[in-house]
């Protein structure tokens, strides 16, 4: 479905952003994997490979506009173009609003939203001399008020990402460029997994007491692995999504309802 | 090998437009469809159409507005095909009015099918999901639900709002059978009727056909409107397995018009 398209995966060393790199190139694309990580986006590389395209792995660090430009630029040097690229790179920590310093303010937003701002920019720039490209954000139910965000500054980044997810999308429009966001819910990757330790040692609890909480409060009865999320981003990259944009898009099991 | 082959979908006014190009589109993707409309010629003319992808299909004369006929509608799908995995409650009208032309008749008419009947055709074919331990509904509301500027009438972008709502109070009780409920909300789409709509208004205007369809999609962000083919893209999706954790959702595809 993919076939000679090029995509970029922020973030794609683990977790979400390694799931949808692979889901991409099992898809077809030419798939550049880049983390803050080498060694991480490395192996997410190594294993789109199998699928018998090309692939490149970059490091970068996603809140510094300098190396997302060598990033994209290297993309395009390598795999020849950029059709389809993936903001995913992003960080959190389990912390309480009266316990967020500005140090937590300042890295979460360096990252989650001015990171996703100038990935965004510098790819459409690539988007626009080819005469079109889709933009994917991963945004969160965080963003969206889902009871049970422990941290407001990641909240407000995801909130942040969100809203230019919008205008972007009426920016770029005229480009032929999609840009639409992904809010998963709870989904079991590595870093929720050491957030649910967190919260479990705060409490007493097991890690698997909290899950099983948490899916208690999910109204299909189970969490997201990170396909699920990959699955959606497939989708919004395909042929039939081509008239899909401005869009904000839950993928939660019905947690938040929008 | 289809990403729904074995499962068995049933659409509602499936005869033309958006109906029917998810019903074929499902398919396509080797579901058995049953297709409904309340012209029978035109259910009849698109099951044929689904079944040239090598799968059954069945074509059921259906008003989507009387409780009895949707229960007889989806009692012949289990009957004709074994089961409901698939629904998808497209069946719906309109018409141009202004506000404050909108009579009672025009409230009643839209929303004993829009509202009311999306919600019982939702019901009898949750009985059949839960059942069978699980399932797919898909309910085609529209951007008018979601305060479009563009909307035909007051009383048709209330019935859609109704959608979108009943879309999330449905998912959270049906959630613990395994039953996944969404909406998806089209913005313009050229069908037939719409093609018709426009050319109409074309020669009235005195004007050609491709102008008016230009000054349509000119507020459109992506700048082209929607074939019926980019929902049933959508429906395909939310139908297949990477969506089963998809629920109590309204996916706007509309070019960007209303994001949401």
């Amino acid at each position: 479905m993919l076939q000679k398209q090029v995509a970029l995966v922020t973030g794609a060393g683990a977790g979400i952003g390694q799931a949808i790199a692979i889901a991409l190139a099992e898809n077809g694309a030419d798939v550049a994997c880049s983390d803050i990580d080498e060694a991480a986006a490395r192996r997410t590389a190594e294993r789109c490979a199998q699928h018998g395209h090309r692939t490149a792995a970059i490091p970068a660090d996603c809140g510094n506009v300098a190396s997302i430009n060598a990033m994209i630029e290297r993309t395009v040097k390598q795999l020849g173009r950029l059709d389809i690229m993936v903001n995913n790179a992003g960080i959190t920590r389990h912390v309480r609003l009266m316990q967020l310093t500005e140090k937590d303010w300042d890295d979460i937003h360096r990252v989650n939203a001015k990171g996703v701002f100038f990935c965004l920019q510098r790819a459409a720039a690539e988007m626009i001399r080819q005469g079109g490209g889709r933009i994917i954000n991963m945004a969160s139910i965080a963003g969206r008020g889902a009871v049970g965000t422990s941290n407001a500054a990641y909240a407000a980044s995801k909130g942040a990402v969100i809203s230019l997810t919008k205008t972007a999308a009426q920016q770029l429009g005229p480009h032929n460029i999609n840009v639409n966001a992904i809010c998963p819910g709870v989904t079991v990757t590595d870093l929720h997994h050491r957030l649910m330790s967190q919260r479990a040692k705060d409490r007493g609890l097991t890690v698997e007491d909290v899950t099983r909480e948490a899916e208690t409060r999910i109204p299909i009865g189970r969490a997201n692995t990170a396909e699920d999320i990959a699955a959606m981003a497939v989708f919004l990259a395909s042929p039939g999504a081509r008239n899909i944009t401005g869009q904000a898009y839950n993928v939660d099991g019905g947690i938040v309802t929008s």
